[in-house]
């Protein structure tokens, strides 16, 4: 079919930051994977079924620990708790999107968020398809990394340390991005403050929860303000 | 842990995972229901969630210790400054 390949390749050249940023960071989860004994059939099965990032990390600490599902659900729900604010961001943009969508839901990654946040198909293509293949070439990578880090983490020494900022540097730039193309910083602004006024009363391990009631308090009571202000959808 | 506990495990953190994203979608499903505030949330929010998400990088950088975050923070200027720079070359 002409259109899926047009699709690829209007889809491709944006999923190359992550491509680079999955390979590494799925190496650095297979590697700790393989340094607590489990290997790549173990790897596969949770890059499948879970595919997040910082929910497979802190998945390898509950795999070292004693056993206890009803903590890691937990635990879980809260570390990926801003998943939320990705849905109530797309509740529009996937809208109609058929039987595609379920498996969009499935694959909202931080990355992939920022990606379909800020990417618009060409004329022609589908928007549809264009982030349905975003999202799964994007979990294609992530897979590919962990297998990859799992099967090689004994063989060579690979220092991880450092390679997340390939993510960092996506956001920021993306950040920078939305920034110029927006009059009102003002949620961009609330978006950076409320979460590091959190992070200091809080602490790292708690912080996310508070973090997003005040951004949604704090967007609350700008609301009359910002309403009258934006004029186009907010996920571009 | 045994194979089965560390599966039980592993299932316990993708279900978790997995209603974190379908949450929103499942409970505002029909737009005509859904409460004006969530659609506000909905324009504002990717904004604001990008700076969040990048906190969230940062998040266990010291800011009282050295080296106070100063090489993440070069690190994120420059990518920034390389954006911008490419941008209007």
């Amino acid at each position: 079919m002409p259109e899926i390949r047009k699709t690829v390749y209007a889809a491709f050249p944006l999923t190359l930051p992550v491509l680079a940023g999955y390979l590494f960071m799925g190496a650095a989860f297979g590697v700790m994977l393989d340094a607590n004994g489990y290997g790549p059939w173990w790897a596969l099965l949770m890059s499948v079924i879970i595919y997040a990032g910082s929910g497979q990390f802190v998945a390898v600490a509950l795999l070292a620990g004693t056993y206890n599902p009803l903590y890691a659900f937990l635990l879980i729900l809260m570390v990926n708790s801003r998943h939320l604010f990705y849905g109530i961001s797309l509740l529009e943009r996937y809208a109609g999107t058929g039987w595609k969508k379920p498996f969009m839901i499935f694959w909202l990654t931080n990355e992939t968020f920022s990606i379909i946040c800020s990417s618009e198909p060409p004329p022609g293509v589908d928007r549809g398809w264009f982030m349905f293949v975003i999202s799964g070439l994007h979990h294609l990578y992530w897979i590919l990394g962990g297998l990859i880090g799992n099967i090689l983490g004994g063989l060579a020494r690979f220092n991880p340390k450092g390679v997340d900022f390939v993510m960092t540097a996506l956001f920021v730039v993306i950040f920078v991005n939305q920034w110029q193309g927006k009059k009102n910083h003002l949620p961009a602004l609330i978006g950076i403050g409320a979460p590091l006024a959190a992070l200091l009363l809080f602490g790292p391990e708690y912080f996310l929860l508070p973090a997003m009631c005040l951004v949604a308090a704090l967007l609350g009571l700008f609301r009359k303000r910002l309403e009258a202000e934006s004029e186009e959808p907010g996920c571009e | 842990m045994t194979d089965s506990q560390a599966f039980v495990t592993i299932v316990a953190v993708a279900a978790a995972t997995m209603l974190t994203r379908f949450l929103s979608f499942a409970v505002f499903s029909d737009r005509k229901k859904t409460p004006a505030f969530i659609l506000y949330l909905g324009i504002v929010l990717p904004y604001s969630v990008i700076g969040l998400l990048i906190v969230y990088c940062f998040k266990d950088v010291s800011l009282f210790t050295r080296p106070y975050g100063l090489p993440e923070a070069a690190a994120a200027a420059l990518t920034a400054v390389c954006f911008c720079g490419g941008k209007t070359s």
